[in-house]
């Protein structure tokens, strides 16, 4: 059999091989038209107003969305406002029960390299997760679960810090379309903070694996190193002592 | 007056991020079929590979908020297609062989093609699971090179070179199925 048959004869085969059973299709159908919206949709605030512009340029846009979700909570935005001091607010349309007003606290910004977006980490009811936003306050949106996000130079990755239940916090990343959850550490120690090289290529992180045999066993923060795929992690510094933090 | 719903998948993709299953539910339906095609080739058990695609829609239905460009959902969720098959095939279950030689000889016409197919699905159950997402992306989904090389983060110029390589895996895999 030539390659040519051969390759014929994979495609006759994964024909045979994918066809899928008489319910199995129908079973997924009804997975989907069952899904239920999560229990913190946010919907998407549309913010106007010079103030929106001046602090998003200052990189304040985070403070900015906090005051302004304090102020949705008691006003009621109108066609005539928009001459007045406060920036109006138009909600897009989702049911009242499901807005959540106003968060806990949207805390560590971080700009796209491309000034398109920025990410931030939403505090919410003891958790954290990841939102995107455009410098003008538009298209918000939730990325992920998690904290502390850091973007690629490409633009292509967030990496981020989570601790999943029960375990250490560790190391993720995520592509900013919401694909491809990747955890990058396992979880041996306590290891957050990331932050990419300018090339993209590495990443440097915080960890709290002890460094050599002489050294505590715990609590010594030092900087390791990872490709930006999770591997090849090697150690930068070993904290001397005291903590190497925030690289 | 009730206003239907316009179907593009701006639109679509819109009122699914609003929480309308309904849309969402048409956004996928055209994406079933080949995700759990894929699933199946990739990781060998019907069982698992609708499992992957549920895991792939509860994914896709939570990170809607993620998809810059709504005409490039179908793309969209295949990754997360991908992704969960390649989760689930990662467990290492055995590879469920090619049970109905009944069916596969009406559908193709004789016992010779049943045999060679359930050769190579034998074959095809000893490669990597990475593997067979390759071959399913480039000869099941007949992905441009490009979009496989997107798929599975690597460089494009390598795409082709990789294929080969695993399409040579799959063919000695399948010769010693014929001389056992």
């Amino acid at each position: 059999m030539n390659d040519n048959d051969f390759e014929k004869l994979l495609r006759e085969w994964m024909a045979d091989r994918t066809q899928p059973l008489p319910d199995e299709l129908e079973k997924l159908e009804a997975t989907a038209q069952r899904m239920q919206p999560p229990s913190r949709w946010l919907p998407t605030l549309r913010l106007t107003g010079a103030v929106v512009a001046a602090a998003a340029v200052a990189g304040m846009a985070i403070w900015v969305g906090n005051s302004l979700r304090e102020q949705a909570g008691a006003h009621t935005p109108s066609p005539s406002s928009s001459s007045s001091a406060a920036p109006s607010i138009e909600p897009s349309t989702v049911p009242s029960d499901e807005v959540q007003f106003p968060p806990t606290a949207d805390v560590a910004p971080a700009w796209s390299a491309d000034a398109q977006w920025i990410a931030f980490e939403r505090q919410e009811n003891g958790a954290s997760s990841i939102f995107l936003v455009r410098p003008d306050g538009t298209d918000l949106h939730r990325l992920s679960d998690g904290g502390r996000p850091t973007w690629s130079p490409d633009g292509e990755w967030i990496a981020f810090e989570f601790q999943p239940p029960g375990e250490k916090v560790a190391i993720f990343r995520i592509r900013t379309d919401g694909s491809e959850l990747q955890r990058l550490t396992d979880g041996a120690a306590d290891e957050g903070n990331p932050a990419w090289s300018p090339d993209g290529t590495t990443i440097a992180y915080q960890s709290e694996r002890s460094c050599c045999v002489e050294r505590p066993p715990a609590g010594t923060h030092g900087i390791w190193l990872m490709d930006a795929d999770g591997a090849n992690q090697r150690r930068l510094t070993n904290g001397d002592g005291g903590a190497d933090v925030d690289p | 007056m009730e206003v239907a719903l316009e179907l593009t998948p701006v639109s679509l993709v819109q009122a699914a991020r609003d929480g309308d299953a309904d849309a969402f539910a048409r956004l996928v339906a055209p994406e079933l079929a080949p995700a759990l095609g894929a699933a199946v080739l990739v990781i060998g058990s019907r069982a698992d590979a609708a499992d992957a695609v549920q895991e792939a829609l509860v994914s896709a239905w939570r990170g809607l908020g993620g998809l810059r460009e709504p005409d490039a959902f179908p793309a969209w969720f295949r990754r997360h297609v991908v992704r969960a098959a390649m989760r689930l095939a990662k467990r290492q279950r055995a590879w469920q062989p090619l049970e109905d030689a009944d069916a596969a000889m009406s559908q193709l016409g004789g016992l010779e093609s049943a045999l060679a197919h359930r050769q190579l699905d034998r074959a095809f159950g000893t490669l990597t699971p990475a593997d067979r997402l390759l071959l399913t992306l480039h000869f099941h989904w007949n992905q441009p090179v490009a979009e496989t090389a997107a798929t599975l983060g690597i460089p494009t110029g390598t795409v082709k070179s990789r294929v080969h390589h695993a399409v040579r895996r799959l063919r000695a895999a399948y010769d010693a199925e014929e001389r056992a």
